[in-house]
Parts: structure tokens; sequence; C-alpha cells
């Protein structure tokens, strides 16, 4: 029989991912179907937008970064490069269905994961400030509520009472204690409470509960689902680990770089999923804030500001980076350490959503992120 | 004495607390202050900020008459600001052939398969025939010891050249090979003059019991085999095929065919 010998890469790659469903269009629901579907994911503990997509064209990132850059990135054009990790990623840029928004991120500057998190997810003006999160907002405006019930429903798809979530486990299969554990606390709580307990034991129980539960593999499923007619028009995937204070590396094999080729996995099952529907969707990464453009002592970086963000989805018909490039010199950084962020995420999220779900910008600025002022970066992406 | 010292706590704290505000605001540009003023409901800090500078924001931008303006502006050119895209650039993606080549054939699909090294069937009729698929293991015998129990079965549907598995036909081995999509959508096999199925499928060779972590498909190539026997597709009353599949090391498969008719 096979052997099972896991590297630590092929580890990593079975563990550390959460999928969540939302957007199902309820039966009878008659409003014209969104044009698309948009799957957010999500990479907490702050993405190095510098090793992902190096600058190389920059002067000062070399000086800066001596054992953070790859000398194996690929050239997209005369200033910027790409990991070697998106192995998948550069073919789709190839393809011109991806593109990178570089030197940006959500207006939050105090470095703290629990706030950057929260108001990365949220959309708001600040942590900790909102209870819905902005694309729980954006579908409860596209009137596209869905079956709903959650154990762990990420703020980001919090919006409306009926939105839904997903996680594989197939508990009836693990043991009988496990559905008697969940209908003796049903039994503890009211009516309502208890009509939650029963969901979670009926989902966790049906066929399609099946999933391996690899980053890869949930987004293969959650393609599969939302290319379906009347399927899901909205997923996100969590993946965590980007936190690398310390050895992050340089290559595809190193800490970041290891992280780097989940996301690309994910981004290769998404497609392998969506099939057909791969050509009205659009992919975006989300990430709390962006690391320190110079390396510390111990081969990492702190916390920073400005990250890069990648789109991929065949919604984009041009690959192209996306930039208006502060520079890295020290007195071009954020507070003399952090990459500047120059572009607002919320915008580019508000062109996805544009572009998905058909609202318009101005209610999407106004409702989504309360901000009548929201630049619109969507011809930049989507033209 | 006691109060003192009260005062002086209370001046130090809130001399701490302005300095570390004002410090990471200092490099704040007032374009950036005036694009959260202009939200419903602006933090308190962003605010005071912009009062102590005596910024007139309209319409998210630092308005002329407001003093600091013109000199912040000017000495934080290159710190654009979150608010703004009019300086965004474009930097257009640009491969040459070669690399363009490479990086394309990095997206092809799992169940991609260049056809054009075989010679393909072309005047095989509307046929369906049954099929059944039996593993073969590895372990103990390099020529392998075929197991008598199916691992999938159901109908075939020929035609020309392309080959299509039937509705009802489905995999045995638990976890996701119970979704029949994969029979449907995951298969790219083609027939050639001579018998063999060619190409790529979606292949499930290990068995996924209740509880356990579901595995994905292998996707292992087609081939002529040298061990199989080829379809007769000019006797379709007396087909007997076993086409030999090479999945994993251990083990491989054998897809037999028989019982055809035209449809």
């Amino acid at each position: 029989m096979p052997k099972l010998n896991l590297t630590r890469r092929e580890f990593l790659k079975v563990s550390g991912a959460s999928l969540f469903l939302a957007g199902l269009p309820l039966p009878g629901f008659t409003k014209d179907k969104p044009p698309g579907t948009i799957s957010v994911i999500m990479l907490e503990g702050g993405m190095d937008g510098l090793t992902a997509v190096p600058p190389f064209g920059d002067p000062n990132l070399l000086k800066m970064r001596k054992t953070l850059t790859s000398n194996n990135f690929l050239k997209l054009n005369s200033f910027f490069g790409l990991h070697p990790s998106f192995q998948y990623f550069a073919g789709l840029m190839a393809q011109n269905n991806a593109s990178v928004v570089h030197a940006t991120n959500f207006p939050y500057v105090l470095r703290s994961h629990f706030e950057g998190q929260n108001l990365m997810q949220g959309g708001g003006l600040s942590p900790f400030s909102e209870t819905t999160g902005w694309l729980g907002r954006a579908l409860d405006l596209a009137k596209v509520p869905g079956r709903s019930l959650s154990l762990d429903m990420p703020l980001v798809l919090r919006g409306m009472s009926d939105n839904d979530n997903f996680y594989p486990a197939s508990i009836k299969s693990s043991s009988d204690l496990m559905t008697q554990l969940i209908d003796t606390i049903s039994m503890a709580y009211s009516k309502e409470g208890s009509e939650i307990f029963k969901k979670v034991s009926k989902k966790s129980t049906q066929e399609d509960s099946i999933v391996p539960r690899n980053p890869a593999s949930l987004a293969k499923f959650a393609g599969r689902a939302m290319s379906q007619d009347g399927g899901p028009l909205s997923s996100v995937i969590k993946v965590d680990q980007f936190d690398t204070h310390a050895n992050q590396g340089a290559d595809e094999n190193g800490n970041h770089g290891t992280q780097l080729t989940l996301i690309d996995d994910i981004i290769a099952g998404y497609k392998e999923g969506l099939g057909d529907a791969w050509d009205r969707s659009i992919i975006l990464t989300l990430t709390e804030f962006g690391r320190t453009v110079l390396e510390n002592g111990t081969g990492g970086t702190e916390h920073g500001y400005g990250s890069a963000g990648l789109l991929a989805g065949g919604a984009i018909t041009k690959s192209k980076v996306i930039s208006q490039w502060p520079g890295l010199a020290k007195n071009e950084q954020f507070e003399k350490r952090d990459l500047m962020a120059t572009i607002d995420y919320r915008s580019v999220c508000a062109a996805c959503i544009e572009k998905s779900l058909g609202l318009d910008h101005n209610l999407i600025a106004n409702k989504v992120f309360y901000t009548p002022k929201l630049p619109r970066v969507y011809d930049q992406i989507f033209s | 004495m006691k109060l003192k010292r009260i005062l002086l706590n209370v001046f130090l704290t809130i001399g701490l607390c302005n300095v570390s505000v004002a410090g990471y605001l200092d490099d704040w540009t007032d374009d950036q202050l005036c694009g959260w003023i202009d939200n419903p409901s602006p933090p308190a800090h962003i605010v005071a900020e912009v009062k102590k500078r005596g910024i007139n924001c309209e319409d998210v931008k630092a308005v002329a008459g407001s003093t600091k303006t013109t000199t912040k502006i000017a000495s934080s050119k290159k710190k654009k600001t979150s608010t703004s895209n009019s300086d965004i650039t474009i930097y257009e993606v640009v491969f040459s052939p070669a690399v363009l080549k490479g990086l394309l054939d990095r997206i092809i699909s799992k169940t991609d398969y260049d056809f054009s090294k075989h010679k393909l069937a072309n005047n095989v009729k509307d046929i369906q025939c049954r099929f059944t698929i039996n593993r073969v293991v590895y372990d103990n015998s390099e020529l392998g010891v075929p197991e008598h129990w199916d691992m999938a079965k159901g109908t075939i549907n020929v035609k020309g050249s392309d080959v299509e598995f039937g509705e009802g036909s489905y995999w045995k081995m638990g976890g996701l090979s119970t979704d029949k999509s994969y029979l449907r959508d995951e298969v790219n096999i083609k027939l050639t003059e001579d018998g063999h199925f060619v190409g790529k499928m979606a292949y499930f060779t290990h068995t996924v019991k209740q509880g356990e972590v579901p595995r994905e498909p292998l996707y292992p190539t087609l081939t002529k085999h040298k061990r199989s026997t080829p379809m007769d597709v000019n006797n379709i009353d007396d087909v007997y095929a076993s086409l030999w599949i090479d999945v994993e090391d251990w083990a491989g498969g054998i897809m037999r065919i028989s019982r055809c008719e035209y449809l």
C-alpha cells in the first residue's frame, strides 16, 4: 500500500483553511441574476506584498531586502516581478486573467492583527465599528439573500440574517456521539437556537460535506458550487500564517513562499471548480497589512502598512500591475518603515463588487463602505 | 504633595497620549485626513488632527485657504494619498513569446490531452457498451494481481472517436468518487482506430471509508498499453476488451469493455 510521506509543504497544504459560501438566490427570486461571482481569499497575518510582487525596478528593494527577495522571480515588466511560488497565477497573467494592485491596503496604520483583520472584513471607518462585513452588505444590496446559518461566519460575509456558510465536516460518519451531542445542545436552547443546531446537524451530515480539507480542494468545491444554477454567488476562503517575523525566506520553499503557494493552489482550485463560470468570476485577496520594507535581524519582517492585492478571474480581460508607486527610499516610506499604501483597497473591493454583483459604484461607496467619495478604480482594473 | 503627584500623572498621561497619536498622523497628508473627514463618522483623533492643522476639507481634498495645505502637499508629493486615483499608473504585463508559451502550459486542465499523435477512430457508429474498472495491485508481484471487485461500473458510449460514460455509471470508492460529475465532466478520452482508449480522466484508486478524509482523484493518462486487448470495433457483437491503465507504482487498473450494441 502507498506510504504517507508528508513534507512540511504538503502538510501545510492540507491545513489551515476555512471555506464560507454565501449569496444563494432563493427559489422564486425574480430579480435578474447578478452578472458574476465574487470570491475572497483572506490572508491573515499580513502578507508581504514586496515579496509576493517584488518591485525590482526600485533601486532600494535589494538594498533593504537582501535575503528576502527571490532571484528566481518572473519579470512581469521592467519594474515588477512575480514570486516563483505563483506558478499558476503567472499562467493566468499570461492568459490575461490576473492582475496585481500594488502599494495598497485598507486605510489602517496601527499594525494590530486584530484591528486590521476586523477592518479588512468590516470595511468600516475604524476597527470594531461594524457588526456586518462589506461583502455581506454588498450581497444584501444586490438582493441575493441566501440560506443561512453559521457557527463561524466571518465578519466579511455578515450583512443579513439569511446569509449562509459551509464547512465540510461529516460528523455523522465520525461518530454518533457528535450527533447526539448536537441534539443535546439543541434541546437546551430556545426554539430559534434549537433550529440553528438542527441545521448544523443536517448540513454536517449531507452528502456534499465530503470534501478534502486542503485549501485547493475547498476552492474547487466552492467553484463547483458557484458554477451551478442557483448556486452561491460568493465564497470566502481564509488562510493564516502570513506573519513571518523570522526566517521569512525568499524562494518557494521559504516560510512565506510556502504560504504564497497556498494562494496559488487556491486560485487554481477555483478555476478548476468554476469551469465555464470562470468567465464571469472575480477572485481577490485581502490582508490586514503589509510588512516593513527593511528586513529585520532574524531574516523576517515586522507588521507594516501597504501590501499587494492579487486579482484573478475571467472577469479580468487584460493582465496588468496597477499602482501609484510611492518608492522605497526611507523618506518615501510610511513612518520611515513601511511601504506606503497609495491606493485605498476598498476601491478595489468596490470595483470587484460592481463587476460581479452589478451594483452602482456610488451605492457601494455609500452603503457598503460608508465613504461617498471613495475613488472608482473599475476602469483601471477591468478595461 | 499628593495633589502635586496626581496633577503630574494627569499631565504626563495627556502628554504621552498626544505624542502617540500625533506621531503616526504626522506623516499623513492633509488630503488623507480630509478623506476620512468626508466619512459620516470620522474617528475622533482624525477630527482632532484636522482641527489642529486648521485644514478646511471640501470634496475630500484640503482646499486653498487652509494654511498648511500647500507646503504639506509640496513636501509630500511622493507620498500619494489613499483617496485619489488620478495618479495611478498601469504597468502593462509583457512576456516574450517563449516565456508566454511556458506560462500558458501551466494552466492547462488536468484532463487536457494532445490527441494529435494518435490515429483516432472515425467510423464508429453510435454504440453503447458495458464497462467495469478493476484494480491491479503490484505490491507482491511485478506483473500485478487483478482484484475481483469492481471499482467503477456502468455504460460507455462511443461515437466516432468520442468516448463518454453513460448516465448510470458510477465509482464505488467512497468519498468524492460518489459525485457522479467526475465521470461526466472530468473525462477526456478518445478511441483510436486500433481500439485503444487514450486521453485523461479523473480516477479514484483509493477506497475512502465513512469518516475518513476524502481524497482528490488522480488524473492518469490512458495509453496504448502493451498488455491491453483492444476493442474490435468492426465486430460489435463480440467485443471483449481489457484496457490496462497505469496509475501509481503500487496499483493500476483494467477497464473491461463488453456487451456492446448499436444505439
